[in-house]
């Protein structure tokens, strides 16, 4: 069981499958869905997603802009919601985080629901992202204070950064799955009051290698990686600032 | 062989859909995850082809919008509020750089500040750009009016609402520093079209030599009569 804390810094999480391009798909399943999570997600939305395609042609590549329909089904309070394009099921669940016993079981449930439309051949993708907006108190800090994940500089090296990305790619069930874990400011370092965002996306690897009926088990199993991850990229002096809160109610 | 390098910042080239970015900063993820047969097309090394893009984010691109609207030196006030409206309304990310570059060229005098008008006796919000500047005259509303005339018809085709307008305020001097330009200001401006990423060179000279010539003409009217 993770940490809870009062003020957690999840700007976004996002559960996403991305089904095999053999498994049927047609208009009328975004309309199939809903009738199954209309009561959780009752507000129903058409975007048109604008893609962008490159081919390689003879005269190098080819940018083609590309218009899709998606379909977006939002619970009352618009903070979480179903996003489904072709061969597409992702859930997007905005601040303030419900916490994971919040967001579960709209995962559980819009993964049912696509399962009882669909025939999945397999899955492509899956992926479990949490994207952090941490906000640091005055702009002087040293960010090795903050974060056990970050860039050492050499003592040879100008210490006077204006910008950085720090990224590691961690493997996980012998290469199936990866963690992409980022930490890069959200806008310039000088500003007063520095933010960064921590950026953790665990993801299978390798396409059609996890079985749909273990989809439900890996989306918990990478949940707890990424859990185990956000604590190991942080500091106490973060997880003062986010003020954690015990089983006894205490914080 | 493709060299691509997977710690790219996407939000710094994320923006809006319309306007891709330049093949040479597109990374391997990116072009995964908006072209699904890129592997097929292009040589990529071994290790990589299995990766597929990332999870796909809808408040990325927004922050990434907003990060793009600050370079051109528009300030956003109340962040959350703007970034919920844009998250409510995302038909309006791949104009709203657009139309602020357009705006910041033909009132590059002004101050702009983008917020969320809310209005609570019909529930009714909408997102505003607010042109401050430091002299009002009847010439200066009918340039809002112009400017707003020019980006009339595409924003008519969006769920989304933007309104050019003005509160009256002055320009905030919000210049900390002697060294930093006061925003608003005509160095501040020359510095924001420098950053510009959907400027060419062309545009960038052209628009110099436009507040030059401002400026030129600010200093011979203010002289000596």
């Amino acid at each position: 069981m993770g940490k809870k804390y009062r003020n957690p810094p999840i700007i976004e999480a996002i559960c996403e499958f991305r089904l095999a391009p053999d498994s049927p798909w047609d208009l009328t399943i975004p309309g199939l869905i809903y009738e199954k999570i209309r009561k959780e997600f009752p507000h129903r939305e058409q975007r048109l997603i604008q893609e962008i395609e490159l081919t390689q042609g003879p005269q190098g590549l080819q940018q083609q802009i590309r218009t899709q329909e998606r379909v977006l089904f939002f619970t009352e309070d618009r903070k979480i919601f179903v996003h489904i394009g072709p061969h597409l099921l992702a859930i997007n669940c905005l601040k303030p985080y419900p916490s994971w016993t919040g967001f579960q079981p709209k995962i559980e449930k819009a993964f049912a629901a696509l399962s009882d439309t669909v025939e999945i051949k397999g899955l492509q993708r899956v992926g479990l992202r949490y994207i952090n907006k941490i906000e640091m108190p005055s702009s002087q800090i040293k960010l090795e204070d903050y974060f056990e994940f970050h860039l050492y500089l050499g003592t040879r090296l100008s210490q006077n950064v204006a910008n950085f990305i720090a990224g590691c790619d961690f493997l996980y069930a012998n290469g199936r799955d990866q963690c992409r874990v980022q930490l890069k400011p959200t806008a310039s370092l000088s500003s007063e009051r520095p933010s960064f965002f921590l950026d953790i996306d665990y993801f299978t690897a390798k396409p059609n290698e996890l079985k749909v009926p273990e989809a439900i088990n890996w989306v918990k199993e990478a949940h707890n990686v990424v859990e185990e991850i956000f604590e190991g990229c942080i500091s106490d002096r973060l997880r003062a600032l986010f003020q954690e809160v015990r089983e006894d109610g205490a914080s | 062989m493709a060299q691509v390098s997977p710690w790219v910042d996407s939000t710094a080239f994320l923006g809006p859909p319309s306007l891709p970015p330049p093949i040479e900063l597109l990374d391997e993820r990116y072009l995964h995850r908006w072209i699904p047969s890129f592997s097929k097309s292009l040589e990529i090394e071994p290790g990589l082809q299995e990766e597929k893009g990332e999870t796909g984010s809808l408040v990325l691109p927004v922050l990434a919008v907003l990060k793009q609207l600050q370079t051109l030196g528009v300030l956003v006030s109340r962040t959350d509020e703007v970034n919920e409206y844009l998250l409510q309304f995302p038909d309006l990310l791949d104009i709203i750089v657009e139309i602020a570059e357009k705006v910041r060229r033909q009132l590059f005098e002004a101050q702009l500040l983008l917020d969320v008008y809310r209005d609570p006796e019909v529930e009714d919000q909408f997102l505003v750009i607010n042109a401050r500047f430091n002299n009002y005259s009847d010439f200066v509303l009918k340039k809002i009016k112009e400017v707003r005339r020019g980006f009339h018809e595409i924003l008519s085709q969006r769920r989304g609402r933007l309104l050019l307008t003005t509160d009256f305020h002055l320009i905030e001097n919000n210049e900390k520093e002697s060294s930093s330009p006061r925003k608003g200001s005509p160095r501040a401006l020359l510095l924001a079209i420098k950053e510009a990423p959907h400027l060419n060179a062309d545009d960038v000279a052209e628009l110099e030599h436009v507040i030059e010539s401002e400026k030129l003409k600010g200093s011979q009217e203010s002289g000596p009569k």
